[in-house]
């Protein structure tokens, strides 16, 4: 009993250390090629508007604490903030394991193309 | 100025002189994007439900295509509560369909003329919040409010597109002219690829990005995070890097010639022929329409284009945190993963059972078995596929037996069984169970890839008015291509297609 406590403590304790890794690897490097300045939002359930700041303001690279998937949390002048994932140029990818394959939309009639389009 | 005038005269050949259906009385002429579109839209004289008839029809044909569809209840749910919440806060209440998982391991989600959406379940398992899936939903409700599936030129397209596609399926099984057969698929290809590619992505462009904006719109009413549409397109794009990276690396294994015979249990040598037939004219034209193919859009473009609107209308709108636990709650739960992941092995089954390779099929299935999987339909079709292979009638017989009870059941098991039961009898049908096959085949939408199984089936019997009657529906679901319902060609038709994809390399470059 104790010796299962001991490798779940160990393994919470990895799956910490590699989030904050994999987080803590993420950064912004500039903003979007036509945005001069990035909007921040509360990174509170509300995600409400809060202010923007002006792209000579900012300085980068600026660390990503948090993927939310389509925005991040970031830390400016002290305090958290979410931004929009497409203001921003960042280095994150997004995680796909699906596969390719023609045979269903090839034979339809009366449907859309599908999201992807054509696929492969 | 020759060349346009070709490529006008082979778009009026190959898609008829319909022009677009008039738009429904909720949407405007034409939508701008000044204006948030769903204010430009009066969802209270949506139409109500499409016939219920037609609906299960629907289901049905998507039953029967490829793997069919994935019986999940909880997941299934879960995604109608939210498309229902989607249609509620939008307005559009009124407007039909349900959502259905496909059991089929891409990402192309798709709409159907029925309002119903179909996703992949390899989808379902790579989208990580009920926000991201809202995108989805709500891109593909778009369609349906925005009536895209209504156009006229989009479904003569398809229906080209299922000709090729029967036509390959169909020759793939006979191999009594090999020269002819390669030209033939040669042409239908290029017909279908011209049209596909060339005229189709017109509209789809507009299309799509038109989804997009009123999802976003959708999004925002049903008080989700609009950057879920841009996790979803992200997500997208990197599936379609993925993809390109596959395709230039394995070319002429991803033709979708080859893809689409091989969906359908091509014999080995058909795989080479098929290839061969392929190579090079077709592969020459199907480079140069992608070279000329430019109007289609990539995830990226759409991204920007959506990032404009939203900056637009909601730069300053709440980004709510986004729900991830309810999601994966459900969606990535063991049991979604082990389905999952028995569609994948199913799939790659199938592939193997077409390239000969049933002993390692049989042993990737029995990999799979489990109580959550062995009762799916996609399941028993890919052990199905495995027994017919081995000449297992009886197993097949088993399998059909057991799958005609399942709330999704496909009509490719039915047919299946018939085969098999022929078989034991030394290749004649019972005319009356024939009867019966077809009269289910109505049930299921009349799916068009069986025709030529059901032709078969009848010419194995005396019944000379079961062999007109689907002589006469398979010429007018191929859209007249006479080559998909019979096993000669006609010269004037031969002549015809010879013209066309002439006229086709004229345009692209020889």
């Amino acid at each position: 009993m104790k010796l299962s406590m001991k490798r779940f403590a160990l393994a919470l304790a990895m799956a910490a250390l590699c989030h904050a890794a994999a987080a803590g690897d993420l950064k912004i490097s500039a903003l979007a090629a036509d945005a001069t300045e990035l909007d921040l939002f509360s990174p509170d359930a509300d995600g409400a508007y809060l202010k923007s700041v002006e792209l000579s303001k900012l300085k980068f690279p600026i660390a990503i604490l948090e993927d939310r998937n389509g925005g991040f949390i970031v830390r400016l002048e002290g305090k958290k903030y979410y931004v929009n994932g497409p203001d921003v140029i960042a280095n994150n990818v997004y995680k796909v394991t699906a596969e390719c394959d023609n045979a269903f939309t090839t034979s339809l009639v009366g449907a859309t193309r599908g999201i992807a389009g054509k696929g492969c | 100025m020759y060349r346009l005038l070709a490529l006008c005269a082979a778009a009026v050949l190959l898609t008829g002189c319909e022009t677009m259906g008039t738009s429904p009385r909720w949407m405007p002429t034409a939508l701008n994007s000044d204006t948030p579109y769903l204010q430009q839209l009066s969802p209270e004289k949506a139409k109500a439900p499409a016939d219920d008839k037609e609906v299960r029809e629907d289901v049905r044909r998507m039953q029967s295509l490829g793997l069919g569809l994935v019986y999940y209840p909880e997941l299934e749910q879960l995604l109608n509560d939210e498309l229902q919440r989607i249609k509620a806060t939008s307005g559009f209440v009124e407007v039909p369909g349900r959502v259905y998982i496909l059991a089929s391991p891409t990402m192309n989600a798709l709409t159907t003329d029925q309002g119903n959406i179909y996703v992949p379940i390899g989808m379902l398992m790579d989208i990580q919040s009920m926000d991201e899936v809202d995108a989805l939903l709500a891109h593909e409700l778009a369609h349906t409010v925005l009536s895209h599936t209504d156009v006229d030129i989009v479904k003569e397209i398809q229906k080209k597109g299922t000709a090729a596609y029967g036509l390959v399926n169909r020759l793939s099984m006979d191999a009594s002219n090999a020269e002819s057969a390669a030209r033939r698929i040669r042409n239908s290809m290029a017909l279908y690829m011209a049209t596909e590619k060339v005229i189709s992505p017109t509209w789809s462009r507009t299309q799509e990005t038109d989804a997009d904006k009123l999802a976003v719109d959708f999004l925002v009413q049903a008080g989700r995070n609009v950057n879920g549409m841009t996790a979803l397109l992200g997500r997208l794009d990197q599936w379609g890097k993925i993809n390109a990276t596959l395709h230039e690396k394995d070319k002429p294994k991803q033709s979708m010639l080859v893809t689409a015979a091989s969906s359908q249990f091509a014999q080995n040598e058909w795989q080479a022929l098929l290839i061969q037939a392929a190579d090079p004219i077709g592969r020459k034209i199907e480079d140069g329409i992608a070279q000329a193919g430019h109007t289609h859009l990539s995830s990226e473009e759409r991204l920007d284009d959506l990032n404009e609107y939203i900056r637009a209308h909601y730069r300053k709108a709440a980004r709510p945190a986004m729900d991830s636990k309810t999601w994966r709650k459900v969606a990535h739960s063991q049991k979604s993963r082990r389905l999952a992941q028995g569609v994948v092995q199913s799939h790659v089954a199938f592939r193997s059972v077409s390239q000969g390779k049933s002993a390692a099929a049989s042993t990737l299935l029995a990999k799979s078995k489990h109580r959550d999987v062995q009762g799916q339909t996609y399941y028993q079709l890919a052990r199905a596929s495995v027994a017919e292979d081995r000449g297992r009638s009886e197993e097949v017989l088993d399998l059909a037996d057991a799958s005609a009870a399942n709330v999704y059941a496909s009509y490719r098991l039915q047919v299946m069984a018939q085969q098999a039961k022929a078989r034991q009898v030394g290749g004649k049908a019972d005319s009356e169970e024939l009867r019966t096959l077809y009269e289910q085949f109505d049930v299921y939408g009349r799916p068009a890839e069986f025709y030529y199984d059901l032709i078969q089936l009848a010419d194995t019997t005396d019944n000379v008015g079961l062999k007109v009657e689907l002589a006469v529906r398979c010429q007018a679901a191929y859209f007249g291509d006479a080559n998909a319902c019979s096993s000669g060609q006609k010269q004037d038709v031969a002549k015809q297609e010879a013209g066309l994809v002439d006229g086709l390399l004229g345009i692209f470059g020889k």
